[in-house]
């Protein structure tokens, strides 16, 4: 009996972790920098990826569809056309890091999701008062 | 004042190290004295550690902005609760918080046990020290929260907590999730000392069983509360997202889930004595990893994984763990062979087995989908992460697999279910469970998942409510005693068991709960004043904005009506914030506003507006049978209470 039972037990467990290691291609996000998307055309068109950066103060702007800014990274930056008018609150912050993702057409990132980074590594820089 | 916080955490440190080598020397040379000795240098390791976080609390309430930590989490204006929150708002100060749990958790083991399991206890301590040791090694030199400010002068005021973190779910979320994360040190000393002095058989796991509960009791809480908080606080109308934070905290949740069960197993039949060590083992380094993957702010991605020395000392730790719990397993495999085999398929034992392999595979997935950033980076030299949708096609029907479990295990007899015992606890369940499936697939509900998992929780709740029927109505019949005190009665004599009822019922709630995300709904909307929009047969007007001026903020204050078949039903409040104003850290913020209901929320969230012009972004969502999962959740905490729940001593 204990015999038939590691089998049986081993096979749900198999089965599962084969699932978990094939079942995600579809769902890959993978991270990329700006200069990937800009100059070395790594990717195939309309394949969804993921990027970080932070946001350049001044380029927000509110239009029709949602949100268009500047992602600054390094020494480049990247427009980012943001679908939804909604945005998180930190979203709006100074100097703000922000992950989105989407897809790259035509020089402009399209991204349907937007995350600033956690609010519990909220830290600001301290000032003397004047 | 600082300079002594830093002081009592040198000084903890040194005693812990004393405390070692004492009963390193008392377990070598068998010096009973000695026992006592580290027994009480144990006691003062905790009693520092609780002086240096009364010292850290009390500079946080003074508003001491010379000290670092001080200054960055709290500000004048923060109100004294939050203040008090600010305690393990920061990496820093959470590990200190860490460290006090762990320092009360180890003196009440130590008080509970002056008396008994001699023969464990000096190992027991020595872990419990142990664990110690590295969080005060941490806190003394890698991130210490009485470092003074680094600048030339004193801040005049402090940069404040983060508007989203104040929250009362917010304030209580991280020390409910460390009462549960260092809750499981407990039962995982026990096991190590176990193992060393050989003595695996069903008194360790009966001794540390309510332990376990607790602890589980507390991850379960700060879990909820955690999505309680995502949903009422952040705004985007869900309150479970996977991300690495929440499976840092589900991980463990999951391996503790399976432990809680198969313990069950040790205890009654005293098998599967290896597998719960291994359990507990992981289950342990999952707290650990946990506290790292959130207090690191590897959070959004795992690049900064192993670059920092904080990360470094974490990993050293968990590895330091791992080495010497396999050591132990591997040497002690001997002892740890379970006499007593399976007998059949379908029996209470294979139940369990199945319900632990299918909760740590489940575990091992979000393990591999949390990690796979950092994997796929080492591997194929790109950090590639999964998303959401990954996630949900395996929890969702392993989610269904275990729900099965949770109303058919428990029916089944011990050693062999008899096919009479089948057909006699089943088919009424059956029935019902069948009946819910044609019902709601006649109301419109054709989705697979959604269906399923109807059926299956009207199943499992026939289950739950027929083996309550049989026990009342068994009492009823032989004691003569009303319905009520039946129940109370046939509940307290046999408290895990209908404990573990209750919690069933509980997660038949979420699960019940959990079918409503299929069916939300949501608009967004730019809006004057007067203006309307329209969802689910909802009409929403605009009727004012108000502007406020509060002690630490401005407000606009939404007035939306919430009219069905031409009567107002409702009023929501949204309001949009900004903290800070007329600073440069001017921060925007949107305190959503909802109604509450058994079949769905309103839900509202002002996120946007250019009040010169009056115009105002609302976005309003529908979310239906939301108010379930939280009702599973108090069902959850009721039944573990109900099993924690000492007995009367016998007189």
């Amino acid at each position: 009996m204990n015999k038939k039972f590691a089998i049986v037990i081993g096979a749900i467990a198999m089965v599962i972790v084969i699932w978990t290691l094939t079942g995600f291609s579809e769902y890959e996000l993978p991270y990329v920098t700006v200069k990937e998307l800009k100059e070395d055309n790594v990717l195939q068109p309309g394949k969804r990826v993921k990027m970080g950066g932070t946001i350049v103060d001044g380029s927000r702007q509110e239009i029709a569809e949602g949100w268009r800014f500047d992602l600054a990274q390094d020494e480049m930056s990247i427009n980012v056309l943001y679908s939804q008018q909604t945005v998180p609150d930190m979203f709006h912050n100074k100097r703000v890091e922000v992950i989105v993702e989407g897809n790259y057409k035509n020089g402009e990132f399209h991204a349907d999701n937007l995350m600033t980074k956690c609010a519990s590594r909220y830290e600001g820089e301290l000032e003397e008062d004047i | 004042m600082a300079i002594y916080g830093a002081t009592l955490l040198n000084l903890a440190l040194g005693l812990a190290v004393l405390t070692q080598i004492v009963l390193f020397i008392h377990i070598r040379w068998r010096d009973e004295r000695l026992f006592h000795v580290g027994q009480r240098m144990a006691l003062g390791v905790s009693m520092l550690v609780t002086l240096a976080a009364a010292t850290l609390t009390v500079l946080l309430v003074k508003s001491a902005f010379e000290v670092d930590y001080v200054a960055h989490f709290t500000s004048k204006e923060t109100p004294l609760l939050y203040k008090f929150a600010a305690l393990w708002a920061g990496q820093a100060g959470s590990l200190l918080f860490w460290l006090l749990v762990l320092s009360i958790y180890s003196a009440v083991v130590i008080f509970q046990n002056q008396r008994k399991r001699s023969d464990l206890m000096p190992y027991v301590i020595a872990v419990l020290t142990g664990v110690q040791l590295f969080f005060l090694f941490m806190v003394n030199f890698s991130t210490n929260p009485f470092i003074p400010v680094n600048a030339d002068f004193i801040p005049s005021d402090g940069l404040g907590l983060n508007p989203l973190l104040q929250n009362f779910a917010m304030a209580l979320h991280p020390p409910t999730l460390y009462l549960g994360y260092v809750g499981f040190t407990v039962p995982f000393a026990f096991a190590i000392a176990a193992l060393v002095v050989r003595r695996v058989d069903a008194a360790w796991v009966r001794g540390i069983r309510r332990w376990t509960l607790f602890a589980w009791l507390w991850q379960s809480i700060g879990i909820i509360l955690g999505g309680w908080w995502a949903y009422n606080e952040l705004g985007w109308g869900g309150y479970w997202a996977w991300d690495p934070v929440e499976n840092a905290s589900f991980m463990p949740w999951l391996t503790g889930t399976a432990f809680v069960h198969s313990i069950i197993i040790q205890e009654k039949k005293e098998m599967l004595k290896t597998w719960n060590m291994i359990l507990i083992i992981s289950t342990f380094v999952l707290c650990i990893f946990g506290t790292y993957i959130t207090r690191s702010g590897a959070v959004s991605s795992v690049h900064a994984f192993t670059a920092d020395k904080f990360g470094q000392l974490f990993l050293a730790f968990v590895l330091v763990i791992i080495a010497i719990s396999a050591y132990l397993v591997i040497s002690r495999r001997q002892v740890l062979k379970s006499t007593k085999r399976m007998e059949s398929m379908l029996s209470r034992e294979s139940g369990f087995l199945f319900n632990n392999v299918i909760f740590v595979s489940l575990c091992f997935a979000v393990l591999w989908g949390t990690l796979f950033p950092l994997i796929s980076l080492k591997l194929m030299g790109r950090e590639i992460s999964v998303s959401i949708p990954f996630y949900n096609q395996i929890a969702i029907p392993i989610g269904l697999l275990l729900l099965t479990l949770a109303g058919v295990g428990p029916l089944l007899a011990w050693r062999r279910t008899s096919k009479e015992s089948l057909i006699r606890n089943f088919s009424i369940p059956l029935v019902i469970g069948l009946g819910a499936i044609a019902v709601f697939f006649v109301m419109g509900i054709k989705s697979i998942y959604p269906l399923m998992t109807l059926g299956l929780s009207f199943f499992v709740l026939g289950t739950i409510s027929m083996e309550f029927y049989r026990g009342i109505r068994s009492r009823t019949k032989r004691f003569k005693e009303n319905l009520f005190t039946a129940l109370v009665a046939m509940t307290s004599r046999n408290r895990s068991r209908y404990g573990g009822y209750i919690v069933h019922l509980g997660i038949v709630f979420m699960f019940i709960g959990f079918v409503g995300k299929a069916f939300d709904s949501e608009v967004e909307a730019t809006m004057s004043r007067g203006d309307h929009t329209e969802l689910a047969g909802f009409k929403f007007t605009l009727q004012e904005v108000e502007e406020k001026v509060r002690p630490n903020h401005n407000a606009l204050v939404a007035e939306l009506n919430v009219e069905k078949d031409n009567k107002i039903v409702d009023t929501l409040n949204p309001e949009f914030r900004i903290y800070f104003p007329r600073t440069n850290r001017e921060q925007q913020h949107s305190e959503l506003d909802l109604q509450t209901g058994i079949m769905a929320d309103i839900y509202s969230v002002f996120s946007g507006a250019d009040h010169t012009r009056g115009l105002y972004a609302i976005k309003i969502m529908i979310n239906p049978l939301v108010w379930w999962v939280w009702l599973g959740g108090y069902f959850l905490v009721a039944g573990t209470i109900i099993a924690i729940w000492p007995r009367k001593k016998k007189e």
